[in-house]
């Protein structure tokens, strides 16, 4: 695991939650970039190159799992670990059921900083344990 | 031919001089058993119309007294003939009303109604008509016959008709309150459901905001950290816990489901709700053994939450106020019990506790304990609750233990 600050991509409506929570992961030690629409996340997205993204559910008149779904098809951003933040989760996260497949993770609002720090790292554990798994499929198959 | 004329003459003479008297008187005496023979004939005859008439057929003098009675009447009442001539018309009818109309006794016919009293007790119904009967001037009142007819039967099936119409009108009108009542229940239905859709999406809306001021919150706190703010940083989270807590009872409410069973330790979710508090209120409780149950998560820390939330405002008034958790087995159930050292709920208000939508907070909702309630008995357990005004309250929460499969398996069998 690189030591390197990571780059968080904060896809959101609702422009102080997106200001607030920019300081709050900026004060945690990433590096956040914001857009404020499906859109301008694609975009963004296939520039920066991410190491994660923050999305939200409700874009306007845009639908958060779309936008995931956009994501995982274009091959420079299909990698990229995608959290969904949305106040529909309540009741799904409790149960541990019903997370889309375009969506690595999902944090319900209203959040904490703790969660989304939280959150943050357990993708990116995920991300790292990745290559290993392919190795190991590699190993087996040869 | 003349001396045939003078013996005619002669013939005549004598029946006029002596024999015609006592021809006359022969003549009468014989017309006058005639007339005997003819009244008493007259009056057997009638004597047998009365007497075997099968209806019944009273007769009574001027005195009231009465003088006829007959076998229908005996039929009627039970009564002998014997035993009732020469009594008084009040032992058949003691109804003072309706005898003294019948002892009145019409000029014409009349028709009257009157019970007629039966010799086992209780009376017959009969409709009479009776006549007057008067001396020779036509004015002295010599006595009076009346004719029944019995009209228990149709006065029983008067009344049941009456009271089966009675019966179907209260029926049409049960049958009515019930359409109404249902459809009060359908409207009130509509409108939950209608307030339903408002609150989830006034709800989900709502967290937005709170995402917001929670992290604004946050990042006070971490860029001035300073004691000065902390108080006022602390009651801002609490209160974003509160309106969290409020928007999903709303939730909760606007779509009450079945619970999602699973196995799960009831002291981590206890201790979350007990720590998760905005205030440092004293809970005291042992959070170290494990307590396995099947139940929905979510579902079991909507209630302690609320619960734990409603125990922290009791007692956050109180200088040394405390809040207890105990968990404990008995038998087949987990009995959890959350006591505070509050101000305690009025007696009168305790039955309602658990009603939607009642509160004694200013800002309270009035869903939480009915949420809790519900939720409890999706569970298939009991919530109880004590209290006494300026001591405290216990909340009691029973859930059944052991695998709700095998639980299931025991009652089908």
């Amino acid at each position: 695991m690189t030591h390197a600050r990571k780059i968080v991509l904060l896809v959101d409506d609702d422009r102080e939650f997106i200001s607030e929570l920019e300081e709050s992961l900026a004060l945690s030690g990433y590096i956040p970039v914001t857009a404020g629409d499906g859109r301008g996340a694609l975009k963004t997205a296939r520039e920066i190159r991410p190491d994660v993204i923050l999305l939200d559910l409700r874009l306007g008149s845009e639908n958060g799992f779309a936008v995931a779904g956009r994501l995982r098809k274009d091959p420079a951003t299909a990698r990229i670990p995608v959290i969904m933040m949305s106040a529909y989760f309540g009741e799904m996260a409790g149960r541990g059921r019903g997370l889309p497949p375009a969506v690595d993770a999902y944090l319900n609002k209203p959040l904490t900083q703790k969660d989304i720090v939280r959150g943050i790292q357990g993708v990116l554990a995920e991300e790292t344990e990745r290559p290993f798994d392919l190795m190991k499929r590699l190993l087996i198959r040869t | 031919m003349f001396i045939k004329e003078l013996r005619a003459l002669k013939r005549a003479l004598k029946a006029r001089g002596a024999g015609a008297p006592a021809r006359a008187r022969a003549d009468a005496e014989q017309a006058r058993l005639e007339m005997e023979k003819e009244l008493r004939r007259t009056r057997d005859y009638l004597e047998a119309l009365i007497a075997n008439a099968n209806v019944p057929i009273v007769s009574w003098d001027s005195e009231l007294h009465i003088t006829r009675f007959n076998h229908a009447c005996e039929l009627l009442t039970k009564y002998d003939a014997a035993e009732v001539i020469g009594g008084e018309l009040s032992f058949l009818f003691p109804e003072g009303g309706k005898n003294a109309v019948l002892a009145r006794t019409p000029v014409n016919s009349e028709t009257v109604e009157a019970g007629i009293s039966l010799k086992h007790g209780g009376t017959r119904m009969v409709l009479w008509n009776s006549t007057g009967i008067y001396e020779a001037d036509g004015k002295t009142f010599a006595g009076a016959i009346a004719q029944g007819q019995d009209i228990t039967g149709h006065r029983l099936t008067e009344e049941g008709l009456k009271r089966d119409k009675q019966t179907l009108e209260k029926a049409g009108r049960t049958k009515a309150l019930e359409l109404i009542d249902a459809r009060l229940e359908l409207e009130k239905a509509k409108r939950l459901s209608d307030i339903g859709t408002l609150a989830a999406t006034v709800a989900h809306e709502l967290r937005n905001p709170l995402a917001a001021i929670s992290m604004a919150a946050s990042n006070i706190k971490r860029k001035a950290a300073s004691p000065l703010l902390e108080k006022h940083l602390q009651n801002i989270d609490k209160k974003i816990l509160e309106s969290n807590q409020i928007i999903s009872n709303l939730l909760f409410y606007s779509r009450i489901r079945m619970p999602q069973f699973a196995a799960v330790d009831i002291t981590p979710i206890l201790e979350e709700c007990a720590v998760s508090r905005g205030v440092p209120i004293q809970v005291d409780a042992d959070f170290s053994t494990s307590h396995p149950v099947e139940a929905d998560p979510v579902q079991l820390k909507e209630v302690f939450s609320n619960i734990i939330s409603n125990a922290c405002d009791a007692v956050s008034g109180c200088p040394r106020g405390r809040i207890s958790i105990r968990t404990t087995e008995c038998g087949k159930f987990l009995r959890v019990r959350i006591r505070d050292t509050g101000i305690g709920i009025e007696k009168d208000l305790l039955p309602r506790i658990f009603d939607p939508f009642f509160t004694t907070k200013a800002k309270g909702t009035g869903l939480g304990l009915y949420v809790c309630q519900q939720i409890v008995k999706l569970h298939d357990g009991v919530i109880t609750v004590e209290s006494e005004p300026g001591k405290g309250t216990t909340f009691g929460i029973n859930l059944p233990r052991g695998s709700r499969y095998e639980s299931k398996k025991n009652t089908d069998n």
